[in-house]
């Protein structure tokens, strides 16, 4: 039996077990566009006198901050929520002859997936509720993917670390909150601070897209380097969590 | 299975009787605590056994005092602090609680499970077609876990640990929850794994079902008694690690008089 075969055959069981969440699918569709729209109405209201550090309207970046959180939250919860569902049968299929790198590869594509579906659903979202035209939608899709990816990343390490549904939502939610508003450039908070929130540089790669139709290049590597480092972060909890039996 | 291979399997291992197929030795395990208020606890304390092919042991003790501890680290998923624990040949673990995915159909967890073993596709069907029927749970095989009864998830459960035919069988609690035909089927089943040459190592709460095991094992204050089956009528005083500790007087009394009702199938205590 091959390496690529069980792979295969875990991002099967994973993927079918994601799909098969009702609760999940509604929640995947819904959120992203009512959490862009209740930014977007809500940063409105404020009058748009220069307080505001943002390169486009108010309205606007509020609509964008919605989306990419839309993005980060949910894909951290469902990456929680996979690891949370998966830990204890994950060690018994380990224990069955799965290779650590075989289970940890086919979460992680699992994970991957569900962020990129989120991802879709928030550029699509953002489409249609945002004002003007966007004219770099990959560029647009591009920062939420990656958004969703290190979210996904982070619902890993949560859910292999704090393994409790209640508590490892909050965090992330709560977490994925506060870095955005960091990431939005709303109060004008110092860059040299700014630059370590994990959505700050994805979040600005989805601003140019939409406010100038361009990629922002220079936010690509750092954006990158998030990721890589929340991939490393992931697959060492995981391990971890995998090797003390799933009762860690 | 059916089919000559089998045969041929059954043989060659029913001729290997006797062989050990886990054995623990001195084994140890504490659960330390890394947090304020709250303490270490100490499960295993020198345990020793032995399980040999064609050869159906029973391990007993009270709620709490680390059956399933000792089962894990036997089955090698738990890491123990001291001791020597020595396997041979394939193992199936069916634990107390079933690690499964609770959104995969019982065909489906076939296949994962299946395929994690090694199995070929014309194995798993002959392992499903086999475990299904010996068990009665051919009706559920599209069915989702989380949408099974207590009963029907523990058949899967045990089927998962059964089905690449290994050579130690390791099972806690296997028949929580089972109705008592499937009971009754379930002891069936151990006889014709014991005949094949498996060594079956089961945690029981059930007094009354001691005569179906050849060896029985007291765990108490985390050393091991252990009992000859029909040789004697009594427990060993002894424990097999020769640690003196008083053994549990309400385990010593059902076995003695031999009349323990302690629960019937699917109604035992969980640990």
């Amino acid at each position: 039996m091959s390496a690529v075969h069980r792979t295969l055959e875990g991002i099967q069981a994973s993927t079918r077990s994601f799909v098969r969440e009702p609760f999940t699918v509604v929640l995947l569709v819904v959120l992203p566009a009512l959490s862009i729209q209740i930014y977007g109405v809500g940063m409105g209201q404020f009058p748009d006198v220069g307080i505001f550090a943002v390169s486009g309207s108010v309205a606007a970046v509020g609509r964008i901050t919605g989306a990419v959180f839309a993005t980060g939250a949910l894909a951290g919860v469902l990456g929680l929520f996979q690891m949370i569902s998966a830990r204890h049968a994950d060690r018994r299929l380990a224990i069955c002859g799965f290779r650590g790198v075989e289970l940890v590869t086919a979460r992680f594509a699992t994970v991957a997936v569900a962020s990129a579906v989120v991802s879709v659903v928030a550029t699509v979202s953002l489409i249609v509720l945002v004002d003007a035209p966007i004219r770099a939608p990959l560029a647009a899709f591009g920062g939420l993917a990656i958004a969703g990816a290190i979210y996904g990343l982070l619902g890993i390490v949560v859910g292999s670390v704090l393994p409790r549904e209640l508590e490892g939502s909050l965090l992330l939610v709560i977490l994925a909150d506060v870095d955005n508003v960091f990431a939005s450039g709303l109060f004008g908070i110092e860059d040299s601070v700014t630059q370590f929130a994990p959505l700050a540089h994805p979040h600005a790669i989805v601003t140019q897209a939409v406010v100038e139709g361009s990629l922002a290049t220079d936010h690509l590597t750092p954006a990158l380097g998030h990721l890589s480092l929340f991939a490393l972060l992931s697959v060492a909890a995981y391990t971890y969590q995998l090797e003390s039996g799933g009762d860690a | 299975m059916n089919g000559t291979s089998e045969v041929d399997h059954a043989e060659g291992t029913a001729n290997r009787a006797g062989e050990t197929v886990v054995s623990a030795n001195g084994v140890e395990k504490t659960y330390d605590s890394v947090l304020p208020f709250t303490r270490s606890v100490e499960v295993l304390d020198g345990a020793t056994l032995r399980v040999e092919r064609g050869q159906v042991v029973g391990i007993m003790g009270e709620n709490g005092s680390g059956k399933s501890t000792l089962m894990g680290i036997l089955a090698g998923v738990l890491d123990h602090d001291a001791g020597e624990v020595e396997r041979t040949g394939a193992v199936g673990w069916c634990p107390q609680e079933p690690r499964l995915y609770d959104r995969l159909t019982v065909d489906e967890t076939f296949e994962l499970f299946g395929t994690a073993y090694g199995m070929s596709d014309d194995e798993i069907v002959d392992a499903r077609a086999w475990l299904t029927d010996v068990l009665d749970f051919e009706r559920f095989r599209d069915r989702q876990i989380r949408h099974l009864s207590g009963g029907n998830r523990q058949k899967v459960n045990l089927s998962v640990a059964l089905m690449h035919e290994p050579d130690l069988l390791l099972l806690d609690e296997p028949y929580t929850g089972f109705d008592w035909e499937t009971f009754l089927a379930f002891w069936d089943l151990t006889e014709e794994l014991r005949a094949r040459g498996v060594g079956v190592a089961i945690i029981s709460h059930i007094i009354n079902e001691r005569d179906r095991f050849d060896v029985v094992y007291e765990l108490h204050e985390g050393h091991l008694h252990r009992q000859e089956i029909g040789d004697d009528d009594s427990l060993s005083s002894e424990p097999t690690d020769d640690v003196a500790c008083e053994r549990t007087a309400s385990f010593v009394d059902e076995t003695g008089a031999g009349s323990g009702q302690r629960a019937t199938a699917g109604q035992e205590e969980s640990e």
